[in-house]
C-alpha cells in the first residue's frame, strides 16, 4: 500500500497526528468528537466482527499497525486542521477481550501529558478483560491492574501490587548495584559488561 | 508481561534471574487504605532461573538478562511461559507438568550468540504431533558481529521443537 501511495499520491505521515485531517494520514483515524472513549463513532465496518482471543491481538500501539491506505491520494498540503477537535488523545491502544465485544474494551485513550512512570509491559486478562500494566526501570516492579467500568475514565478503578522483597529483592531493570555504589549491568546485545 | 488461560499474570523484571506469577484470586485485600501493592503477599509466585552471578555481587546480580516474557499456546504448548534470556543464549520455560509448574532452559550451543528477545508458537499440521508445532524465534541483537562467524554474519531465526518423552518419535 505504501508503494502505490508514492505513486498515486502525495507522502503522508505513518502517525497519525492530533487535529489533523484523514485525508493526509496513512493510517485513516476514528473521528473523536470529545474527549473521552465513550464518545468515539463506532467503527463498524473494521471492528463489526467478535471479538478475537486476547492473546493474539491483546494491544495494538500505533506504530505497530500496519499501514493503511488514505481514503484519498489527493495531495492536501499544506495540512488542514478539523476545526472543533480537541487534542485531548495523542495515543491510542485498542485492546479486544475473548470475555466478548464489549465496547468499553474495545478502546483505552491514554493521556501522554503529565506521565511519570514507564510501563515496560501490558497485556488483557482473557476471562474478565481487565488491563495489566508493568512497571520498569529502578525500584518499578509494580504491576498495575485497570478495570474500565461502566463508564470509563470516570469508573477506571486501579489496583496495585508489588512483589514482596523476599520474593523480589531486585531494584530491577538489568543492574546491580554494589556497596561501592558502581552500578554493574550485562546490556541487551552487547558482549560487554558496563560499570 | 504475559496472562495466561487461568488468569496468572507473569511478569519478570529484567535484571533478575527469576519469573514471577501472581495471582489475584488469592489476595484477601485488593483495594482499600492498605492496598498500597504490598497487601497480597500471598499471590506471588517465583520461579528462579539458574545461572552465574557477578563475583562478589548480590545473590541477585545475575549476569544475564531476561528478556519479554510471553506465554506460548501453539508451540511447545498451552501456557508455557517464556523469557529470553539474553547474555546466556537461550531461553527460560516455566511450563506446567504433572500439575505442578516446572522449569527448564531451551539453550542454542551454536551458532553462539543467540540473544532472543521475543518468540511466537506455530502449528504446521494439527496431526503431526510435536513434530508439526514449534515455537520460532531469532537471533535479535543490535551487534550481529559479535555472534559467532564474526563481521558479515546475519542474523538467523530459531525453531523449537520439544518432544513431550525423549524416545518419542
Amino acid at each position: 500500500m505504501l508503494l502505490e501511495d508514492v505513486r498515486d499520491g502525495a507522502p503522508c505521515d505513518v502517525m497519525i497526528q492530533v487535529g489533523e485531517d484523514s485525508l493526509d494520514s496513512c493510517v485513516a483515524p476514528v473521528a473523536i468528537l470529545r474527549c473521552h472513549p465513550h464518545h468515539q463513532l463506532p467503527n463498524l465496518r473494521h471492528d463489526r466482527g467478535p471479538a478475537r482471543t486476547a492473546p493474539s491481538v491483546a494491544v495494538v500501539l500505533p506504530r505497530d499497525q500496519l499501514p493503511m491506505r488514505s481514503r484519498s491520494t489527493k495531495p492536501t498540503t499544506p495540512k488542514r486542521r478539523r476545526v472543533g477537535v480537541r487534542p485531548c488523545s495523542t495515543r491510542t491502544a485498542t485492546a479486544r477481550s475473548a470475555s466478548g465485544p464489549s465496547p468499553r474494551n474495545r478502546s483505552i485513550r491514554r493521556r501522554t501529558t503529565g506521565s511519570s512512570s514507564d510501563v515496560t509491559g501490558d497485556a488483557i486478562h482473557p476471562i474478565v478483560g481487565s488491563l495489566w500494566c508493568s512497571g520498569i526501570g529502578a525500584r518499578d516492579t509494580k504491576l498495575v491492574r485497570i478495570e474500565l467500568g461502566a463508564n470509563p475514565p470516570q469508573t477506571c478503578k486501579a489496583e496495585v501490587y508489588v512483589p514482596p522483597p523476599d520474593k523480589m529483592p531486585l531494584p530491577g531493570f538489568g543492574g546491580a548495584w554494589r556497596s561501592t555504589a558502581t552500578g554493574w549491568s550485562g546490556r541487551t546485545g552487547a558482549a560487554l559488561i558496563g560499570s | 508481561m504475559a496472562i495466561d488461560s487461568n488468569g496468572l499474570v507473569w511478569q519478570n523484571w529484567r535484571g533478575a534471574h527469576r519469573i514471577l506469577s501472581f495471582d489475584r484470586r488469592k489476595c484477601k485485600v485488593r483495594n482499600g487504605p492498605d492496598a498500597t501493592g504490598q497487601q497480597c503477599p500471598e499471590g506471588w509466585a517465583v520461579y528462579r532461573k539458574p545461572g552465574p552471578t557477578f563475583h562478589g555481587g548480590a545473590d541477585y546480580s545475575s549476569t544475564d538478562m531476561l528478556y519479554m516474557t510471553e506465554t506460548d499456546r501453539d508451540g511447545l504448548g498451552k501456557d508455557v511461559v517464556l523469557a529470553g534470556d539474553v547474555n546466556a543464549h537461550s531461553f527460560f520455560v516455566v511450563m506446567p507438568q504433572g500439575g505442578q509448574m516446572t522449569t527448564l532452559t531451551l539453550r542454542v550451543p551454536y551458532p553462539l550468540g543467540l540473544a532472543a528477545r521475543a518468540g511466537s508458537g506455530r502449528i504446521d499440521d494439527p496431526n503431526a504431533r510435536w513434530k508439526g508445532r514449534g515455537f520460532w524465534s531469532s537471533y535479535s541483537m543490535y551487534t550481529p558481529w559479535h555472534q559467532e562467524g564474526g563481521k558479515g554474519t546475519k542474523p538467523k531465526v530459531v525453531k523449537f521443537q520439544v518432544r513431550p518423552t525423549p524416545l518419542a518419535k
